[in-house]
């Protein structure tokens, strides 16, 4: 059940990619799995939801699109920027 | 515009309904009034691309000092210990050989292999399923520094979780025992799909099972054409001398 690691490596990216952001949340994210990659999809849904507890990505929706290869990639991701606004 | 009123950088509240209160209000304070703005951010990023790049890094470490090498690949008791047991008793004294051996536990294997000519490193991965760039790339120059020509990386028993890591080898060969079946290669394609080499092992005990050569050549093709293959039997010596003289050649 490698899909535990693969998930760490997608939220460790995503978190990564949202500090440069300044984002405080991020509510979902877009990867891309081909079918030769040897991640589930499923898999990885389930774990994704337990390995993102208590990070910027907790309660992010997970979208996933199946391709044929090996891809296994982070397409994008929506983020929640808070900019303060004198108003 | 802000994604909790939907109003607009104005600060007038853009819904259109009737009511009694005056509806273009202004704030009257002085404090940052927090607008959660969503956006979306293109990232075409590999998953995996931390542990990529290790094995990158591996990989150049490994042909700079002029190292192959080779992540074995299989089920659990495929005999991927046997093998790499008869391999470098085989090879001692002809080529310089290291082994880095994962398991979930136990360093049973790294016993099994030690005392043959070749530095043996044992990686216990306690709750993984496969071996990852960077634990290999760790031990590459204690184990692989000194002269080594031909490195093995026997991973964790599993056809499916360790063929997604890339380790920074130069190329995997994944081993079927006869016992497992014909049809492992198109139940698994992606372990099969990207080894170019497949060591069908136990081939000793063809006569003793309902288990079809042609018809598992067949199904390698189907997902590999082009993959070439070993028939040998570890134990008792049958195909090993064409096994040898293959890696006798990578190591020149």
């Amino acid at each position: 059940m490698h899909e535990m690691a693969i998930a760490m490596a997608l939220i460790e990216q995503v978190e990564k990619a949202a500090r440069e952001q300044k984002a405080r949340s991020i509510a979902g994210i877009s990867v891309a799995v081909g079918r030769l990659s040897g991640v589930d999809p499923d898999a990885l849904r389930a774990v994704f939801e337990l390995a993102s507890e208590e990070t910027l990505a907790a309660g992010a929706q997970l979208e996933v699109e199946l391709l044929e290869g090996r891809e296994l990639y982070i397409k994008s991701m929506d983020v929640d920027v808070e900019e303060p606004r004198d108003v | 515009m802000c994604k909790d009123c939907g109003c607009g950088t104005d600060s007038k509240h853009a819904h259109d309904h009737d009511h009694a209160h005056p509806h273009d209000h202004i704030h009257p304070h002085a404090h940052p009034h927090p607008h959660v703005e969503r956006k979306t951010v293109t990232l075409e990023r590999k998953v995996l691309a931390e542990n990529d790049a290790q094995a990158e890094a591996n990989r150049k470490w490994l042909s700079e000092h002029g190292v192959t090498a080779i992540n074995l690949i299989s089920s659990p008791g495929s005999g991927k210990t046997l093998l790499l047991e008869r391999t470098l008793e085989l090879l001692r004294g002809r080529v310089s050989c290291a082994v880095i051996t994962g398991d979930q536990c136990t360093d049973n294997d790294a016993r099994r292999l030690m005392g043959k000519g070749a530095p043996v490193r044992q990686i216990e991965t306690v709750n993984s399923c496969h071996l990852d760039a960077e634990r290999v790339g760790a031990l590459l120059p204690e184990v692989a520094g000194d002269g080594v020509k031909l490195l093995f990386i026997e991973n964790i028993g599993n056809l499916v979780c360790p063929a997604a890591f890339d380790l920074g080898e130069h190329f995997k060969v994944a081993l079927l025992s006869t016992t497992e079946g014909e049809d492992k290669p198109v139940k698994y394609p992606t372990l099969f799909s990207m080894a170019p080499v497949v060591v069908l092992t136990k081939m000793d005990l063809v006569p003793h099972l309902d288990w079809n050569l042609s018809r598992c050549r067949e199904y390698l093709r189907q997902i590999h054409p082009g993959v070439f293959v070993f028939e040998l039997s570890a134990k008792t010596g049958q195909g090993m001398d064409a096994w040898i003289e293959y890696l006798e050649k990578l190591a020149r």
